[in-house]
């Protein structure tokens, strides 16, 4: 209950927070600039749309992640309001989880709120005669040329994986928050993110037979060990629905699971290091 | 924290890194289907690799074919090949600019008098093969590399086995990504492409075919405006079976008189001419090549094609009987190198390529052609073929 309270706080004080919301206006307009190729085939547009959408609001979601998870905690120590709130009835793993609960929060509606920018983006560019007789004020037009599209629970699909993705960094800058500076911990956070990034070259490395026996061992510890955010690029898939996809939902709930165990794991790590640490 | 739940904390890493491993161990096999670069073969700068690496490939790929829109506006075909191999690495299944580069590829790259340069057809075929085997499932780049074999390369047999593909294959809706029927053109060029190869009752058949798949379509889109492509279809039938009909009482033979030239005229600049007595509109087509050519053969994609090779192709229009162009490469020396010592130059006439009011006096497949010099028959095909062997001296 008390991990909720500070939660709630977190997300109070995160939508405050001016930089994050420069980066939500950014993401929406860098989703709505893929309305702008219109000299390309209309296919090539909704492709490109697709890619550029989802795309936008992982990498605006990455800065949104890393800049809220990095100043969490650090921001509470170095202005001293960590002394008020551990001084109440608050134990410290609570706190931990309450300020991570926040940021999840928090990134949730920011990807939300993208997600829907750039799902209404993708149905406005679907249905332009639609959208023409609306313009004509032909609202039985309207209607009738409307077309849901059948991609739409793809793309929230792929909205979902971007959010697991986010949570997972989120979860790592949190738990480095515990006992790294801001500057130290965008380093750390980012360098974990990258090694995470390129599964498909450690996986490959750790069983290419070129490899020196030792540096294979080494490319199988950092694939198996460090969080891999390379589990959530599905997007192309998704782009490319005439691309058979056998067992993509199978294949997003495991990733799913996998990055909630994972978040788990950092977030007990985190604990019992900020349970050490000295404030 | 006390030193119990510490130590549990501790002990509860251990099987939570095990499910987490466990995972991953499922996941990594299920990921690669996702995950594309399948069919490719390219060594990629850099600067590339950086935004794939945080799963932004699509982004970039997307934004690189915006920028190979504005090199193709403003004319700069070579820099469109280069962007199209880099974009079908990061995205393959980005199926119009295989079809794209393609193009380019057999048609773009042309010399001062608008040939184009023909060593791309094989690194264009490739490229087509490599989007195909990246996207088998769909009927798209099937019937564009047949189409780039019906209208280009003038490889009917090859063009109807692409199109067959093609012709088995649905369409997907850009707009709502569902499946859809195929487009009634694909049947149709399917039916053209065996008229063309002269086998004219299995293009019967494919119209009749088309007639039944169309209303069908008709049927299923509830869209009469598609009612026209039925008509269309009824029409080429029927004009089909017309000509058949006339095309079999060709009697007597037509003598086409045919004779070809060749004359230097300087370096790099020579005449051809001679004379075919066909109606005005044939096309005598002109091969010029190094006499051992083969053409390359590229198990993957690559535009780095055997500039030593020479190949020339270009169609000359027949008028009252006579055929003559100026033929100069002087400012063309990379596409025609003229590095062999000798050369083929060959004119023929197919029948098979022949326009229509031209097949209405010798045939379909040249049963009415008749020659008494160069007459040859090719595969059932009566056609016309005169080649000269030249040194590479009396061409410069």
């Amino acid at each position: 209950m008390t991990a909720w309270v500070i939660a709630r706080n977190t997300f109070g004080e995160a939508i405050r927070k001016k930089i994050l919301n420069v980066f939500l206006i950014l993401a929406l307009g860098s989703v709505l600039i893929s309305l702008t190729f219109t000299f390309l085939e209309f296919r090539q547009q909704v492709v490109i749309l697709k890619s550029f959408g989802l795309g936008m609001v992982q990498f605006w979601g990455l800065f949104i992640a890393i800049i809220m998870g990095i100043s969490l905690i650090p921001a509470d120590i170095e202005q001293r309001t960590i002394y008020t709130i551990l001084s109440k009835p608050v134990k410290r793993y609570e706190y931990v989880l309450g300020r991570f609960l926040g940021g999840a929060i928090t990134l949730a509606v920011n990807v939300a709120l993208m997600g829907a920018a750039f799902l209404v983006v993708f149905l406005l560019k679907v249905n332009t005669r639609a959208l023409e007789s609306l313009a004509s004020l032909d609202f039985g037009a309207f209607w009738t040329s409307w077309v849901w599209s059948g991609e739409v629970p793809g793309l929230i699909g792929g909205i979902a994986m971007v959010y697991m993705k986010l949570l997972l960094l989120l979860a790592v800058a949190v738990c480095f928050s515990t006992f790294a500076t801001v500057t130290v911990n965008f380093f750390l956070s980012s360098a974990v993110f990258i090694a995470g990034s390129i599964s498909s070259v450690t996986e490959a490395m750790s069983k290419s037979p070129n490899t020196p026996i030792v540096l294979r061992w080494l490319y199988a510890a950092v694939h198996y060990l460090v969080p891999n955010f390379g589990n959530y690029d599905v997007q192309n898939p998704i782009i490319h629905p005439e691309v058979p996809a056998a067992d993509l939902p199978l294949y997003m709930w495991k990733a799913v699971f996998y990055g909630l165990a994972y978040t788990i794991i950092l977030l007990v790590v985190g604990v019992l290091v900020f349970e050490r640490k000295e404030v | 924290m006390s030193v119990t739940a510490r130590r549990s904390l501790l002990a509860l890493l251990v099987p939570l890194f095990a499910v987490v491993v466990w995972l991953q161990v499922q996941l990594d096999p299920m990921r690669k289907r996702y995950q594309p670069g399948k069919v490719t073969n390219i060594e990629i700068g850099t600067q590339f690799v950086a935004a794939t690496l945080i799963g932004l490939k699509e982004v970039v790929a997307g934004l690189l074919w915006v920028r190979a829109d504005e090199f193709f506006h403003s004319g700069n075909y070579a820099a469109v090949i280069p962007i199209v191999r880099i974009v079908t690495w990061l995205d393959p299944h980005q199926i119009d600019v295989y079809d794209t580069g393609a193009w380019h590829l057999s048609y773009n790259f042309t010399d001062s008098q608008e040939r184009s340069d023909r060593r791309y057809i094989p690194p264009a075929q490739a490229l087509y093969s490599e989007g195909i085997a990246n996207n088998p499932d769909i009927y798209d780049l099937y019937f564009a590399q047949g189409w780039m074999n019906f209208h280009k390369v003038l490889d009917f047999k090859k063009a109807i086995e692409l199109f067959t593909e093609a012709n088995r294959r649905p369409a997907v809706d850009p707009a709502t990504g569902r499946r859809r029927m195929r487009p009634q053109f694909v049947g149709h060029t399917l039916a053209h492409a065996y008229r063309k190869d002269g086998q004219i009752d299995r293009a019967i058949e494919q119209w009749r075919q088309n007639i039944r798949d169309n209303e069908r379509y008709v049927r299923e889109s509830g869209d009469p405006g598609e009612q026209v492509m039925v008509d269309v279809a009824r029409n080429n039938l029927n004009q089909l079976l017309r000509e058949k009909e006339e095309r079999s009482r060709l009697k007597p033979l037509k003598d086409a008189k045919f004779e070809a030239q060749w004359q230097f005229l300087g370096p790099r600049k020579f005449r051809v001419f001679g004379t075919l007595d066909l109606p005005t509109g044939a096309r005598v087509r002109l091969v010029l090549r190094d006499k051992d050519f083969k053409e390359q053969q590229f198990q993957k994609f690559s535009w780095d094609i055997d500039t030593n090779q020479t190949i020339l192709i270009d169609d000359l229009y027949v008028k009252d009987g006579r055929f003559s162009r100026t033929i100069d490469i002087e400012r063309d020396v990379t596409i025609y190198p003229l590095k062999a010592e000798e050369y083929v130059m060959t004119f023929t006439f197919n029948p098979l390529t022949a326009p229509d009011f031209v097949q209405d006096v010798i045939g379909f497949k040249g049963e009415g052609l008749a020659d008494q010099k160069y007459l040859v028959v090719r595969n059932g095909v009566r056609m016309l073929e005169k080649s000269f062997i030249i040194k590479r001296n009396q061409l410069l």
